[in-house]
This record gives structure tokens, sequence and C-alpha cells, in this order.
């Protein structure tokens, strides 16, 4: 079911944690909420599932408005970062918990929890114990739980940073497979920046209570509105310098930019892949040191008091120089006086 | 008592200690198998790997631990024993005995003289028992609906002056009970509850209140609200929340609160003695008065019948909560 976020406002105690917050999820999509921590993500994902109350702005689930609805009667279900699977039930009552909320009997949805078992592959799981099962298993049984009722809409927040590297990519295959199979609509809170990308259909940016970038993931990824956007994707190096004549200047380095900004301070992202190491390369810096990283090395080089990061194929020595040719495709450049919020 | 909570610290514990174990004396294999140990599988079940993981266990690690443990329950044993056991052998002797004269150390005639003597003279014991346990019960669940309903106020609500309320909430212990009796006795005249059964029961929650609300702070602190956030979500209205999630949650700590309150009830004197004036006795306060007197066998025979009633009703009281599936079989008073 489609879902609506139209301005909504908080403040807590005297804090504002959100401005005016806007966005739309489509019917089935999978929509991920990216953002550094205390940049209002899950506020957001509380405030949809009714356990915070917005002070302005309007919510609206398949055209209808939920503002005045509690949260119990809201028919959704949410997936917490630290599972909360009820101790004084078994795995077959936790995954039932909703379908006994609406009054079903016993035998029926117990049955309807094993189905569901099934489907989050813990078959024959339902007369264990919670605390008996492991971490992968209880995230598992707690979608089993959300997914049992058939809910409108689907809230993730952040269910995979609990669990180990290995288990993280089964979980998120799995729930893409769900989210596909039973066409739910399904909004997912995350700081992963490669997570949001692998799964969502759209992800929407957040910085300080706001709206940074609400985009596909491949125009996130390509052409960032924000130094954070830029910087969320990590293997970046962050500059400080000038812009001259449509070209970011600091030091020896140089890089042409796209996008007619004007002269004066400015801050750039340069990422890993876009400097080539290169004999003929038109920049030649001293290499600080470098660090062994399997397929490649990572040659920091000074800029100054600033540092570049580049890949390298060999280990390089310390203070020998590298030559190195730049992608401006690569690099993202944000004027310091036309986004204040990037001082 | 025992909570899901603990349940999975015993687990990490176990699992930590055997990882040590594997970690230091073993090779690489037994390090995977404690790394899988680590992952929160049930304790029994890590014990199992373990053994099948390493044909030679290090016994000297292994002992060590082993050794402190059997110190720590022989001590323990020992203070059991001359502390609370010896004790109620010595008064299960005196209720029995006839004749003990100075400075025998054994009784020189036995006889049931203060069984017949305290059981045939009337029904004034077996009223007084009566009017105890009931007075127990009401107060234990006076107690524990007042504590658990402040513990959540203190815990869960930011309001003006609560560090004030949470302060008032153990003020009783602070204040000696002979002072404190004296003024709610003072107050009780006025408002007619002096010398009344039910003056006496909300004397006792006074008394019992601090300790229950001190439990009941700390289980509703380490509770939370994140499962009934998660409660709420999955469409729980409040009632079903608090019937399904928050009780059940709480029910370790509204067990021994319960406990404690009705065992503050039941051997409390000098409150019952004060507020009920006479009108209403229980066992202590006819108990009393024969222990300041000669006669033991009969203070005897009224400990004895006290003790077997209050293991009844904890008996009664856990057969309860195992047919209601709340603690599991055969685990009297530990879960």
């Amino acid at each position: 079911m489609s879902l609506l976020v139209q301005n909504i406002s908080l403040t807590l105690g005297k804090k504002r944690i959100l401005r005016d917050v806007s966005f739309t999820l489509a019917d089935g999509e999978f929509l991920s909420l990216l953002g550094a921590s205390g940049a209002g993500k899950s506020t957001t994902l509380k405030v949809i599932a009714g356990l915070l109350e917005q002070d302005s702005g309007h919510l609206l689930l398949g055209g209808e408005m939920l503002d005045d609805v509690p949260p119990y009667q809201r028919k959704l279900a949410v997936v917490f970062q630290d599972i909360r699977l009820f101790p004084n039930m078994n795995v077959a009552e936790n995954v039932a918990f909703a379908l006994r909320m609406q009054g079903m009997g016993k035998t029926e949805r117990l049955a309807k929890a094993n189905e569901v078992l099934e489907l989050v592959q813990l078959p024959g799981f339902g007369k264990r114990k919670v605390q008996e099962i492991s971490g992968g298993q209880q995230q598992r049984v707690a979608l089993a739980r959300a997914i049992a009722a058939n809910p409108r809409l689907l809230l993730l927040d952040e269910p995979f940073s609990g669990l180990d590297e290995s288990l993280r990519d089964d979980m998120r295959l799995l729930v893409l497979q769900i989210h596909r199979q039973l066409d739910i609509s399904t909004l997912m809170v995350t700081h992963d920046a490669y997570e949001a990308l692998m799964m969502s259909d759209h992800i929407v940016y957040m910085t300080d209570g706001c709206i940074t970038q609400d985009d596909l993931p491949e125009a996130l990824y390509r052409c960032p509105q924000s130094l954070q956007v830029a910087a969320c994707f990590g293997d970046c190096s962050v500059l400080a310098g000038q812009i001259e004549q449509g070209v970011f200047k600091l030091g020896a380095f140089m890089a042409p930019i796209a996008d007619g900004l004007p002269d004066g301070p400015a801050q750039a992202i340069v990422r890993h892949q876009a400097l080539h190491p290169n004999i003929k390369g038109e920049i030649e810096l001293p290499v600080r040191q470098c660090i062994y990283h399997g397929d490649f090395y990572l040659a920091e080089v000074g800029l100054g008091e600033q540092t570049l990061t580049i890949r390298t194929d060999s280990l390089l020595r310390h203070d020998s120089p590298v030559r190195f040719s730049a992608d401006p495709k690569q690099i993202f450049t944000f004027s310091q006086s036309n986004d204040p919020q990037n001082r | 008592m025992d909570s899901g909570q603990d349940g999975r610290d015993k687990q990490r514990i176990n699992a930590e200690i055997i990882s040590t174990i594997c970690a230091t004396g073993q090779g690489v294999a037994k390090q995977d198998t404690a790394r899988r140990n680590a992952t929160g599988q049930p304790a029994r079940r890590q014990k199992k790997l373990l053994h099948r993981g390493q044909r030679k266990p290090r016994h000297g690690c292994k002992r060590g631990y082993q050794r402190e443990y059997r110190r720590a329950s022989i001590i323990f044993c020992i203070v059991y024993f001359t502390c609370i056991f010896l004790p109620l052998v010595l008064i299960l002797v005196w209720s029995l005995t006839n004749v003990w004269p100075w400075p025998n150390l054994l009784p020189e005639r036995l006889s049931l003289r203060a069984f017949t003597q305290v059981y045939t003279s009337g029904a004034n014991f077996l009223s007084a028992l009566f009017l105890t346990v009931t007075i127990g019960i009401a107060v234990s669940l006076l107690t524990v609906f007042a504590a658990t309903l402040a513990a959540r106020a203190l815990v869960l609500h930011v309001f003006r002056g609560r560090e004030v309320f949470r302060f008032a909430t153990i003020l009783p212990f602070l204040v000696p009970q002979t002072v404190f009796a004296m003024g709610i006795q003072v107050l009780f005249f006025k408002l007619g509850l002096a010398n009344t059964v039910s003056g006496v029961i909300i004397a006792h929650c006074v008394v019992a209140l601090p300790y229950a609300a001190t439990i009941m702070v700390d289980v509703t602190q380490a509770a939370g609200t994140h499962l009934e956030e998660q409660a709420r979500v999955m469409g729980a209205s409040s009632f079903n929340m608090a019937r399904f999630v928050t009780l059940p949650v709480l029910l370790p700590g509204i067990l021994s609160a319960a406990s404690l309150s009705y065992i503050i009830s039941i051997g409390n004197y000098f409150v019952t003695l004060l507020i009920g004036g006479g009108n209403v006795s229980t066992v202590m306060t006819i108990m009393f008065p024969f222990l300041a007197s000669e006669d033991r066998a009969i203070a005897g025979v009224y400990v004895v019948s006290f003790l077997a009633v209050t293991l009844l009703v904890f008996l009664a009281f856990e057969m309860i909560l195992g047919r209601l599936g709340v603690r599991e079989r055969k685990s009297l008073f530990g879960g």
C-alpha cells in the first residue's frame, strides 16, 4: 500500500528532530531511509508506526489518514534492530502474536505461523523457546512475526546491523525475496549506504532531520546532491580547497568541476576509483604511507595538511612520488558558501 | 526468581567460560567450536559440543572452577544449617517437649501436650491463623498493585517532582517502625480505621510498600518499553499489551514483591498490635506473650504450625502458577 509522508515536523524536549519531512512510498516499493546516526531516520519510522506523534504534518496510507489512528490499529509491522521477541512465548506464539490480537483461533493462527516460518526458512522451529535459537534465527523469527498478519506496510529499523557479516547477506536476500513474493510495501531505515543501494527501489537521504535527497539508487550514487550524500558510500577522501574558474584546486591537486559553481572555498569528495596511477598522469604527489588491502594497496598521499587516498597495484615506498590522473565524474565538489550545512 | 534475561545471561557466561577453556589450551579446531558456542547456543548443547570437540579436556583448568564452586557450596551449607535449619529443629523439639530443665542437653520427656493444649483450647488459634493468612494475602495483593503502578510512573513517565516521589517511596525504610506506627495510629484514630482489620491491612501495606516498590522499580527499569512498543505496533490494545506482554515480563518481580510483602505482613508484631489494638489477633500477637513467658513448648507449637501454613500457602501459590504455565514444572521458587 502506498504511503504519503507530508511535511512531518517533530520537536522532542527542546530539540527539533524532524523538520518538514516529506516523501512518498509507492505501492509495492522498497524504500530506504538512509543517513548518519542522529539524522532522524528511526524517529521518522516511529512517527509512521505511531509510537511518536508528530507536531505537524500528515501521514496517508493508501489514501487513509493515519494521524489520529492509534498504533495498534494502523496494521503495520515493525522489525526493530534489537529484535524484541516476546520472551514469555515460544517461536510460533511470537509469530502468531498479531493474528492473536486480531482474534484468530489458536489452531488456525499456529498453522499460519508455521506456514510463515517455512517462508523464512525456519520450518519446525515453532515449539522452540526464543532464548534457545541463535541471533540470526531470532531475526528471522522477528521477520516472520512482522509478515504473518499481512501488514499494509513493513517497517524495518536497521534490521541487519546486529548480525554477523556473513548472516547479513543471507538476511538481505531473504528480506528482498519476501518483499517481492508478498508484494509488500517496505520501508527500511539504514545507515549502510551500500545496503540501501543493493536493496532499494528508491532512497531518501536524511541529514539533521531534513531530507537532503530523494532519488533512485543510481542517481544517489552518481549525482549526490550534498557533501554528506557523496561521502556516505565511504572509500573517499574529503578535501577542502578553492574553486577557481571552474577548477577545484588544492595545492598540486586540480580537478575540473562539472557544473558552474562560483569561485571561492569549496569541499570535494574524491572517490578512490577517481584516481588512476599513471606514468603520464598530470598530478604528482609524495606517498605518506601505503597499506595492503588484498586486491589492491591504498596509498595515502600528502596535500599540505590534508590527505588523498589512491588505489594502487603495488606497494609504494614512503616519500616516493606517485603520478596519477583524476576522473572528474567520480569527484563531487560542493561550494561552501552555497551550502551552509556543509560548513 | 528467574527471567528470560537472566537465563540468557547465564548462557552467555557459560559460553564465555567454555570458550576461555578451549581457547587457552586447544588448537584452531577447538577454537572454532568455542566460537560456535559463543553465538548463543543453549548451555547444555555447548557442553555436548565441547565433549565431542575435545577428547582430552584440560582437567586442571576445569577442576579449578569446580573446586571453587564446591567450596562455596560447602560454606553455604554450613551457614544455612547453623543459622536456619538448626534453630528450626530446635523449635520442633521444643514444641514436643514436656520437661526440659536446664542444664540438660536433651529434653527429659517428650509429649504432645503443647499441641493438644493449643488445638483443643478453642478456635482461638485457628481463627488467628486464618486471619493472619487473609491479611497477608490482602497485603501482598494491594502492595504489589500499588508498587507496580508506582514503579511504572517513576520509571516510564517524566513529571515534575519525580525524584522527590522516588525518594518518598523508600522513606519508610529510614523512619523507625515504632515512630512511624504511632503516627499511623493517630491518623487512623481520626479516620476510624484503628482497631479494625482493614486498618491493619493498610498499615501493613505501608510497611511493605518500600520493599515491593524497590523491587518493582528495578524490574520495570530492566524491562523498559521496547517489548511494549513491539506489542503496540503488532496490534495490541493497552489491555492486551498489559495482559500478554507487560505482566508476563514483570512477573518474576511481581512474585518476589508479593512473597516479600506477604512475609512482612504475617511476621509483623508491633504495627499489628498498635493498629489492631487487641481487636485484631494474628498469630504473632497471640504467640508473643508465650515467647516471653516460661512455656516455650506452646510458643514452639505456634511457630511450627505457622511455618507449616506459610509453606502450604507458598506451595499452593507455586502450583497455581505452574498450572497457569507461568513457571516451569519442578522449579519450586527457582525457575
